[in-house]
């Protein structure tokens, strides 16, 4: 970036600071100035434009200084931009493109610039999606698979898990070679360096790049924190990788841009929100997808994060954001405090693309576990009654408490789809008849981390998964190597 | 065209100040019985401003207190709306040289300009001119600094 | 009171026959008494024969074992000169028959060893001349393509000296050359940083000249131009 003089000599047009208010600076002059320019002040800070009047600019500060009045300021001519390479993975970066990790910054003499506004790709370059997008967590994979290039909505209430999922299914598509994008929307430094430090501990950092605003950042800097994180992304989708974006959260975005736009006393709408809060996460979400390259399908799979109050998802911003994606995870609290992990809702989520990438078997699975779970959540309504129940009754509840033990799983433990899917249909199969809840979990995470370990116990599991025509061709395999995989348990 | 009287008074922005404490003064005293708005025309304010004021008054027949208010109040914003030329010059120029900016911008630029003058004796002479958001830097140290550039291999050759 | 003479005769007569008992009692008892006696003397005596006869046994079992034992022993010592006897005898025996069998032993070796000797040394003789003429023939060989191989070598000695001789004076001027360049630029650079210095220096001289020199004139004349420059570039 040039200095304050030679924008000043260079564009011969100055601006006054009049007011300052907050993050927001209005400035004098500049006639030229466009929305979304890069306005650079004569103290070093520098800010975007946000709103043009006849005689005067509002401009968006991006650092906590404050400036004085009458300090001078001048256009630059273009929008932000930020440096992108690979050298950023394995660091994190303020929106700026700034490394704030203790690491040695990278060098960006070489790098490529790119802008951090810009518009999102035309309908021509989409490309159906087509791959599933692994998430090692076997309720989600199982019951609300993900599609590579899906936008989902994950959804609960506060301290409800979704940090943990978000950071388990990072860990899983990292470990595939994926790109992965964690960006972190005005939350603690601490929760940031947690992050940091997990994908260090576990060997991914190699493949993720951390984008974090924190709270003590100014409204500004929040507020394109979410634009630097999708504008890397397409670096890398351009570079023909698959790329998984996760935005932690937008809610937390659109309370900065209410503050913003009501300080800049634009009108505001509902809850006290601009009218264009759906517009400004609409034009990011956009930027994801599936699309069409010269290298092939290359994706960026959006996984946006929303808090709600009470498990409410009727709330503004989360309808809002409910309907730009394409379906949603809810977390719900009733779930948490019973102790499910992940306290995930399978019937109040959704995923509107996810089940086309699942294999017939998969899909068939899928079916069955939906209507037995129905089935499964009605009839626990009726033991209410204290009636004497029925040898049906009584093994669906058994089947149904097995396959939410199934669906427990420890806190960073990620389960590869074959596995899951094996486990499942020994289950079904009435494999772990006559033991406990805990005995059968105890197992199959032993059975888990040898099929890590283990390849020939990870070759026969693929086998059976690869050879299987069908959900009962499936069953009858896994029935018959039951013996065998429980075998492993005692060894 | 009404404040044209008010314009000539005017030429930099310390004369806007000026007028404009005067006017606040006068806007003070309209109310005041001791010391009320007629002394205060007379005694507190310049004698050039008082008779534009009571030129104006007289033509508008602005009598009465609520009125004249009015008068003085728009007098003011008059003087807020006034666009502001700020230059920068090498030297502190005389009166008469003040002034014979200030009719040139009047004459080419715009016809109720005022200037605000700033000295920096670094710029060596000319000016630096920013008005209405634009900038432009017509100082002797940039004319230099160009011819440096420009003749550079001339100059180290002799050097 | 009279008694009837039947009653009296009857008491006196029981009387008589009781007292008749009596006697007969006593005497059995007195009879009874004798017998334990005599049984009992009978007892004692048995008991002393049976005590002599036991002690006697005794005696007697302790004789004969007495004269088992030197029976054994008279016969053990037999044995043991016999044996000694036998193992000196077996000695001798032994000996004078080792005796034998080494001297044949020593007899046949000597024989075998002398043959084997002398086949050996034929052996070695016929060997010696073997290799000999082998190795005359080997390093004849060894010679001719040692000669012919140093030959080679030499050339290629020659040529490739010649050649390095070659490479390396390229080198050196190769590096040569660059050093030169990058003292050169290295010159260069240094010259463009004091020209540098040399330029700022001059330009703010000629600043600081120019700056005491204008005169008030000259700056309002420098203003007005400024300005009618400004007219036309900034259009107000």
């Amino acid at each position: 970036m040039k200095t304050f003089n030679q924008y000043l000599n260079e564009f011969e047009e100055i601006g006054f600071v009049e007011e300052v208010i907050h993050s927001l600076v209005i400035v004098s002059g500049l006639p030229g100035a466009f929305p979304h320019e890069i306005i650079v002040f004569e103290s070093g800070q520098i800010g975007e434009v946000f709103t043009l009047s006849s005689d005067s600019v509002t401009v968006l500060l991006f650092s906590k200084e404050s400036l004085k009045i009458g300090t001078r300021a001048t256009r630059t001519n273009q929008t932000l931009q930020i440096p992108v390479d690979e050298n950023f993975l394995g660091h994190v970066i303020n929106p700026l493109g700034i490394t704030i990790d203790n690491s040695k910054p990278p060098n960006h003499k070489d790098s490529q610039k790119r802008f951090v506004h810009q518009n999102p790709s035309d309908l021509h370059t989409r490309a159906l999606i087509s791959q599933s997008c692994e998430t090692g967590v076997s309720l989600v994979d199982m019951m609300i698979p993900l599609g590579r290039g899906q936008r989902e909505l994950i959804i609960g209430d506060r301290k409800t898990g979704k940090s943990n999922f978000l950071l388990k299914t990072v860990l899983t598509q990292a470990g595939q070679g994926v790109i992965c994008v964690y960006t972190t929307i005005g939350k603690k430094k601490q929760d940031i360096k947690k992050a940091h430090e997990f994908f260090q501990k576990h060997g991914v950092s190699k493949n993720v790049v951390i984008v974090a605003s924190n709270s003590q950042d100014s409204a500004g800097m929040i507020y394109i924190t979410p634009y630097t994180a999708i504008t890397i992304a397409e670096y890398f989708k351009d570079t023909g990788k698959h790329v998984l974006i996760v935005l932690d959260d937008l809610t937390m975005h659109a309370k900065y841009y209410r503050e913003i736009s009501l300080l800049s006393k634009r009108f505001p709408g509902r809850n006290s929100y601009p009218g264009d809060i759906f517009y400004v996460h609409a034009k990011l979400l956009e930027r994801s997808g599936n699309f069409k390259t010269d290298k092939g399908d290359v994706s960026i799979t959006c996984l946006s994060v929303a808090e709600t109050m009470q498990g409410d998802l009727t709330g503004y911003i989360q309808t809002n954001v409910m309907s730009m994606t394409d379906g949603h995870i809810f977390f719900d609290s009733d779930l948490f405090a019973k102790g499910r992990r992940p306290a995930i809702n399978p019937f109040l989520s959704v995923t509107r693309v996810g089940k086309q990438t699942q294999t017939i078997v998969r899909r068939e699975i899928n079916r069955e576990l939906s209507s037995f779970l129905t089935l499964f959540d009605k009839m626990q309504n009726y033991i209410h009654f204290g009636a004497e129940l029925s040898d049906n009754i009584k093994l669906t509840l058994s089947t149904g408490n097995k396959i939410l033990t199934f669906f427990d799983q420890s806190p960073f433990m990620v389960v590869p789809h074959n596995i899951q899917m094996v486990l499942f249909c020994v289950l079904w199969s009435n494999g772990w008849e006559g033991k406990t809840n805990d005995e059968m979990r105890s197992e199959m995470d032993f059975l888990i981390d040898v099929y890590k370990k283990n390849k020939q116990f990870k070759d026969t599991v693929d086998g059976l998964v690869s050879n299987a025509k069908s959900f009962n061709d499936l069953i009858n395999k896994a029935k018959l190597a039951t013996p065998e995989i429980l075998g492993y348990t005692k060894k | 065209m009404k404040f044209l009287p008010i314009l000539k008074l005017i030429k930099t922005t310390d004369d806007v100040s000026r007028i404009n404490d005067e006017l606040e003064i006068l806007l003070a005293s309209l109310y005041r019985v001791k010391n009320g708005f007629e002394t205060t025309l007379k005694k507190s304010v310049s004698m050039e401003l008082a008779n534009v004021i009571k030129d104006l008054a007289g033509q508008t027949n602005k009598d009465l207190r609520g009125q004249m208010r009015g008068l003085l109040v728009d007098i003011q914003k008059y003087l807020l709306s006034l666009p502001v030329v700020k230059l920068t010059l090498a030297f502190s120029p005389s009166q008469e040289f003040v002034e014979k900016i200030v009719s040139y911008i009047r004459e080419n630029m715009n016809s109720s300009a005022v200037i605000e003058l700033a000295k920096d004796s670094s710029i060596l002479g000319g000016a630096i001119i920013s008005a209405s958001g634009k900038y432009k830097d017509i100082s002797l140290k940039k004319a230099l600094e160009k011819t440096f550039e420009g003749k550079r291999e001339i100059i180290s050759k002799l050097t | 009171m009279t008694i009837e003479p039947t009653i009296f005769f009857n008491i006196m007569g029981s009387l008589f026959v009781l007292g008749i008992a009596l006697i007969v009692v006593g005497v059995l008892y007195i009879k009874t008494l004798k017998k334990l006696d005599r049984l009992h003397k009978r007892e004692i005596k048995i008991d002393e024969e049976t005590h002599k006869k036991a002690l006697h046994l005794i005696q007697n079992s302790r004789d004969k074992g007495y004269e088992i034992i030197q029976d054994a022993n008279i016969k053990a010592q037999e044995i043991l000169k016999n044996a000694a006897s036998i193992t000196d005898k077996s000695k001798t025996v032994l000996e004078k028959e080792l005796e034998k069998v080494y001297k044949k032993q020593v007899k046949d070796l000597g024989t075998t060893s002398n043959e084997l000797l002398d086949d050996y040394q034929k052996l070695l003789e016929d060997a010696k001349k073997d290799s000999l003429n082998m190795v005359k023939n080997i390093s004849k060989s060894i010679e001719m393509s040692a000669l012919s191989e140093v030959q080679d070598f030499k050339d290629v000695l020659r040529q490739e000296t010649l050649v390095s001789q070659k490479v390396v004076a390229e080198k050196i001027q190769q590096e040569y050359d660059q050093i030169q360049e990058d003292v050169k630029a290295y010159k260069q650079e240094k010259l463009k940083q004091v020209e540098d210095s040399l330029f700022a220096l001059l330009k703010k001289v000629s600043e600081e000249t120019i700056g005491k020199t204008l005169s008030l004139e000259q700056h309002e004349e420098l203003v007005l131009e400024a300005l009618e420059r400004g007219k036309k570039e900034l259009k107000l």
